[in-house]
């Protein structure tokens, strides 16, 4: 950037206040903000959410079949 | 934390490890600079103060999984931008809202930044009155560049343009402030203003 009057249209840019929010609202967005890094925090990993569940509901499947296998089996004789 | 302001890489890994401290050192040192490049893309303080939120939700959310050389203010920026995006393309989808898509990206003249209504210097408000009329692609270059004072590369990787790509909308933006600003000064060659996405 050579122009001197980009120069000087950008130094009063640069000078433009950043008014802020208002006190409650601040203060509102900083909670919300704690509460997601609070629940991201505590949030249960992949295991066990799905993967745990997952494998028991699979084994409780196999022993309930294996259940009704025998069950059949000795009433078939 | 110590009392010494942090760095970012040490702000950066205590996010990762979840640490209240490091986003409330964050949110503290970012938030009015986000919260006024939001308020001078949308124009509306509400929507504003809404997109900062969802933000620095969005950080919490995702600090675990920030790398661990992580530039925070781009980070932030980048998010907000596409925040304000997302929201204005919801905004172009609202039926009640069709007569805007003839229009888009120009601005409506007879909209005022909010913050021309605070107290602010003459040439504050002359400026903010002029940053409104720029389309929304040079208005975000400016914004980033000249307002915010982040590097070119570092606009262009928020922004996901070109370096020349860049430079072309910061020249045409600065144009049309310096036109808007002095009209009888008005630099040549403006043409009228195009949908550039």
């Amino acid at each position: 950037m050579t122009d001197p009057d980009d120069r000087t249209l950008d130094a009063s840019l640069a000078r433009l206040p950043a008014p802020d929010v208002g006190a409650w609202r601040r203060e509102h967005v900083r909670q919300e903000a704690h509460a997601a890094l609070e629940e991201a925090r505590t949030r249960p990993s992949l295991y066990h959410r799905v993967l745990e569940p997952a494998l028991v509901a699979a084994v409780c499947l196999a022993h309930l079949a294996w259940a009704t296998w025998r069950v059949a089996s000795m009433l078939g004789g | 934390m110590s009392d010494a302001p942090p760095d970012e890489g040490a702000l950066v890994a205590a996010l990762r490890r979840g640490e209240r401290a490091a986003l409330d050192v964050v949110y503290d040192r970012y938030r009015p600079r986000v919260f006024a490049f939001l308020a001078r893309m949308t124009r509306d303080r509400l929507v504003a103060e809404d997109l900062l939120q969802d933000t620095f939700v969005r950080l919490a959310q995702r600090a675990a999984y920030l790398a661990a050389d992580t530039r925070l203010r781009p980070w932030l920026f980048t998010v907000a931008r596409n925040l304000a995006l997302d929201h204005r393309r919801r905004q172009l989808l609202d039926f009640d809202r069709l007569d805007e898509l003839a229009t888009w990206p120009t601005p409506r003249r007879e909209e005022r930044s909010p913050f021309v209504h605070l107290e602010a210097s003459e040439t504050e408000r002359r400026l903010e009155a002029a940053l409104a009329t720029l389309p929304a692609p040079e208005r975000e270059a400016v914004l980033l560049v000249a307002v915010e004072g982040l590097a070119p590369a570092e606009a262009a990787e928020v922004l996901d343009l070109q370096g020349p790509t860049l430079r072309k909308r910061l020249s045409r933006g600065r144009k049309r402030l310096a036109a808007a600003l002095d009209p009888d000064r008005a630099r040549p060659a403006l043409r009228p203003v195009k949908v550039h996405r």
